[in-house]
């Protein structure tokens, strides 16, 4: 045991360190992007819309105003010292304002809507990873049953659909035609949120929908995932063996065919959470969920970078955390690891 | 591969596999309503020409919409334009995926390395927050562009399965035997490695439309494409955009799902029964 | 524990009777159909070393699962049948029953070709023991399986590990230990030493033999090799093309080989000080799929008559020595 506690601190310390650096470059990234695209000098923006808002303002005052938008904007100064101030104020936990919602902190708008998204997120990645995994090892083992051919279609059927088509199908044939769920919003208006009964059963009444888009297509994709890996595996030969060693049927499940197939399945986890993203911003718009999700979208149709750049550095630092997390599962699943250091 | 020897194989793949019969049927009848785009009465760009939010009758089969456009006409547009639009996407990104895969395996070396790289880092790129910002910046970015952008990032995939390809083929015995009896490298890769590419090439063409449909829906579902030229994605945009569940013009909305759902369901079954049988390891039905 | 505990008190026969086994498969509809195994009979009284001898993609590895039972919706057996009898008993595999399967591995076990592959590289042995156990209704007692371990030669410690830990030769005790674990009567082992190095490969053949000895068991030996079965197999069967071509004590077969086959096999092995070229069989193995109506080997057979090319021979018994051929030169 003692080994494997060595072996697991510094596994865990080369993860993490991994996982900093790829922070690092994402805020680097951040920073200079919107410093490199032509013409969106925001502070110059910002004058010109009070300027077009129509109120006068004496030229002492615009230079006065463009200083302080150029300082508020980090825009001030060499690009060294843009950058310095960049890491400055980020550990202190300000992103710089909103252009749109000028002056509110980018930092005050996510915050708003991220407790939506990590909480839809993290809830159906769980779920449709723990139940696609499952029914998926189960699946190959006892490919000719009924219920597996069904559901083995079912996903078929769902896979190819543009996940958008799905989504709107659901909320067509839930929140329009049948009238089960709400079609839109997180939870009901006029409710304020708060730790009653009314509010939580007005969040999963509002949030069961998107949820459950996410939840089936997930959940098929994972089946099919793990059906693939195990069917590869079921022709191995310590399956073989395990077979004419007569051990039984659902122990050879268990530990031969599932267990085996676990390391790859949770690097497939690892991998996808990356895309998980883009997805949510799907999810989010037909259902008018009000996650990070809307909230970046109507960012980028109104052009506003710093709020654009502050949820991109967020979903790097939420990416990277999680990946995080789900690699430090690995040696769990995997024994090899200590042997080959780790690499995926 | 000649089409003697393609004929045979689709009437055996027809014959034994019931999804391939499905979606082939199901496809050749798109493809047909697709065609018949070309006998429309109306303009596809036109609007405002026919009695709005009409429901399904004999003189508008798939009703009218708000926007006062025959949705039996729009439709067959919509599938045309789209199935245009993969296409091209598809002929690009093959072309592209084809080259680099045969020069990568082949040459090997350090040309195969840079390619490889590329490949790897264009694989990783997230291609839906790019064409986002691609939007952002350059405002309406017609189909064709749109096309030509997907055919950019479509490639990779592809390329390094027609590398590992190339490079099994170039171990085999036949490669030095034609070598040896004087072929060069053009008529080596056309005669002698093209037949056994071109099966892969095809399937993965049919990915790639998958791909590239579902993003094009996806796009401009958000708007983010030229919203008066008919593609499965503007029509479903213009219904949810219009509210069509909320007007009760339900034949708006329910149409375009339902031809979506068809198009990619069949083109998916197409995709999966070609490379069950393409590759050996199929499962074989034993008795 | 010692190992007269173990002797075993019945004996064992094995008799196979005109077994015929094929692959069959069918594809976008077109049938496939290999013959692997075609009309073998052998018969086996007490405890004895069987050895059966054949080059790869003969159907010996095909013999051995149906031997075992190990048939399935790809590999069935056609026609006739495989009885053992444990004492009083007995169990069968033919083409409508399996009643061998009741029996695997308490009284019949079988290892594996891929050896280094058998065992799950996620579980660590001592699991593994663990799971045999359980399966088979028995108390998992550690001390026992390590008792156990030292009939295979193995140190305790290797339970704590995985199976990648482990090297070529450990691994294959560590599936001769699980086989033998319940001490059946009967053990059939393919191939067990081909993807080891020599001198592993001698130490596992005589810990196989030792085990014969001791124990008492009924040992079936698929091997390539023909130079291993001097000394471990006092019986021999050499097959080829599905069939059965030679069956005797390994002592005549040797002294006195009667098949050509058998003669090409047997000039094949290199002695110190021979200098003879070796000859190779002209032609090419026999399809499987697509074989000869009448004997299997006549197509590369130096002296095969008319008669050869249409029937096939049985096996039949020259000189009443228990040494039997199928070929039409002794007839």
């Amino acid at each position: 045991m003692g080994s494997f506690l060595k072996f697991f601190f510094k596994y865990f310390v080369g993860r993490l360190a991994v996982c900093l650096l790829v922070i690092f470059v994402g805020v680097t990234i951040t920073f200079l992007i919107p410093r490199l695209i032509p013409g969106a000098n925001p502070a110059e923006t910002a004058v010109r819309r009070l300027q077009m808002a129509g109120s006068y303002l004496p030229p002492e005052s615009i230079e006065k105003m463009r200083d302080e938008l150029l300082k508020l904007y980090g825009l001030e100064g060499s690009m060294a010292q843009q950058y310095f101030n960049y890491w400055k104020e980020l550990l202190k936990g300000n992103l710089g304002p909103s252009f749109a919602s000028f002056p509110t902190p980018v930092i005050t708008l996510i915050s708003r809507s991220l407790p939506w998204t990590v909480g839809l997120l993290v809830l159906t990645s769980i779920v449709s990873w723990v139940i696609g995994t499952i029914l998926g090892g189960i699946a190959s083992y006892r490919s000719n049953t009924l219920w597996v051919k069904i559901f083995e279609m079912f996903s078929n059927a769902v896979r190819p659909i543009p996940y958008y088509i799905f989504a709107l199908t659901l909320l067509i044939v839930f929140a329009y035609i049948l009238r089960w769920f709400p079609a839109g919003g997180a939870y009901q208006i006029g409710i304020e949120p708060s730790l009653s009964w009314a509010f939580f059963k007005s969040v999963v009444q509002h949030g069961f929908l998107p949820a459950l888009s996410l939840i089936i297509i997930g959940m098929g994709s994972w089946f099919l995932n793990m059906r693939n890996l195990t069917s590869n595996i079921i022709h191995e030969d310590f399956v073989t063996f395990a077979k004419q060693m007569k051990l039984k049927e659902p122990l050879i499940l268990r530990n031969y065919v599932m267990k085996p197939a676990m390391p790859a399945q949770l690097t497939g986890l690892a991998l996808q959470l990356g895309t998980v993203f883009s997805g949510t911003i799907i999810t989010e718009i037909v259902f008018n969920y009000p996650g990070l999700g809307t909230l970046a979208f109507t960012a980028i149709m109104q052009s506003d970078y710093n709020l654009v750049m502050g949820i991109t550095l967020c979903s790097i630092v939420a990416v990277a955390l999680a990946t995080l997390l789900v690699d430090l599962l690995l040696p769990f699943v995997d024994p090899r690891i200590q042997y080959t250091g780790g690499a995926t | 591969m000649s089409p003697m020897a393609v004929l045979d194989v689709t009437k055996r793949l027809f014959k034994h596999d019931i999804r391939f019969r499905l979606s082939l049927l199901i496809f050749v009848i798109l493809l047909v309503f697709a065609v018949l785009s070309v006998f429309s009465p109306y303009d596809p760009r036109s609007s405002y020409y026919v009695p709005i939010n009409r429901p399904p009758s004999l003189s508008h089969p798939l009703g009218t919409n708000g926007r006062g456009q025959d949705l039996f006409w729009m439709m067959a547009f919509a599938l045309k334009n789209s199935l245009i639009f993969g296409l091209e996407v598809a002929i690009i990104s093959r072309i592209i995926a084809v080259i680099v895969g045969v020069i990568a395996g082949y040459k090997g070396g350090i040309a195969d390395q840079v390619l490889i790289f590329l490949c790897d880092s264009f694989i990783v790129l997230p291609i839906f927050p790019i064409l986002i910002f691609l939007k952002l910046l350059t405002r309406e970015m017609s189909l064709s562009t749109l096309a030509v952008v997907l055919a950019l990032f479509g490639w990779p995939w592809d390329a390094r399965l027609i590398r590992s390809q190339v490079l099994s083929l170039r171990e085999q015995k036949f490669t030095i035997t034609s070598i040896f009896s004087g072929e060069n490298t053009w008529e080596l890769i056309f005669y002698e490695y093209l037949p056994h590419i071109l099966p892969i090439v095809f399937a993965t063409t049919i990915n790639n439309m998958l791909w590239s449909l579902g993003l094009e829906i996806t796009l401009s579902v958000l708007g983010l494409t030229s919203l008066d030229i008919p593609t499965m994605g503007t029509i479903t945009y213009w219904a949810v955009q219009q509210q069509a569940m909320v007007t009760g013009v339900w034949w708006w909305i329910l149409f375009p799902i339902v031809f979506i759902v068809l198009l990619f369901t069949s083109l998916y079954f197409l995709f999966v029964s070609m490379t069950d049988f393409i590759n050996p390891r199929a499962r074989a039905i034993a008795r | 524990m010692n190992k007269a505990e173990f002797k075993k008190q019945e004996t064992v026969r094995i008799e196979v009777k005109d077994l015929k086994a094929y692959y069959t498969t069918e594809q976008y509809g077109i049938t496939k159909e290999v013959k692997a195994v075609e009309d073998v009979s052998i018969n086996i009284e007490g405890s004895s070393f069987l050895a059966i001898v054949g080059e790869s993609g003969c159907g010996k590895t095909t013999l051995s699962r149906v031997l075992y039972g190990a048939v399935d919706s790809n590999l069935s057996v056609v026609e006739g049948k495989v009885c053992y009898f444990f004492g009083d008993t007995k169990h069968e595999v033919s083409p409508k029953s399996n009643s061998l399967k009741n029996v695997w591995w308490k009284k019949i076990s079988y290892i594996p070709q891929g050896s280094l592959s058998a065992l799950n590289p996620v579980r660590k042995l001592r699991d593994i023991f663990s799971d045999l156990t359980t399966s088979h209704g028995i108390a998992f007692e550690e001390p026992r399986v390590k008792t156990h371990l030292e009939t295979v030669n193995l140190p305790s410690y290797v339970l704590r590990m995985y199976p990648f830990e482990l090297s070529g030769g450990m691994r294959q005790r560590c599936v001769i230990a699980l086989a033998t674990f319940l001490n059946p009567d009967v053990i059939i082992a393919d191939e067990p030493t081909s993807a080891l190095d020599v001198i592993t490969q001698r130490d596992i053949l005589n810990l196989l033999s030792s085990i014969q000895t001791d124990f008492k068991s009924t040992f079936i030996f698929i091997t390539h090799d023909i130079s291993l079965v001097p000394g471990l197999a006092d019986i021999m069967a050499i097959m080829y093309g599905g069939c059965i071509v030679e069956f005797g004590p390994t002592e005549s077969v040797f002294k006195e080989p009667l098949h050509p086959y058998t003669k090409f096999l047997l000039s094949t092995i290199p002695t110190i000080g021979d200098k003879t070229e070796k000859e190779s069989i002209p032609g090419n193995p026999v399809s499987l799929t697509n074989p000869p109506p009448g004997c299997r080997f006549c197509p590369r057979c130096p002296l095969s008559k008319e008669i050869c090319a249409e029937s096939r021979p049985r096996l039949f018994e020259v000189d009443s020595r228990l040494h039997q051929v199928a070929c039409w030169l002794y007839k």
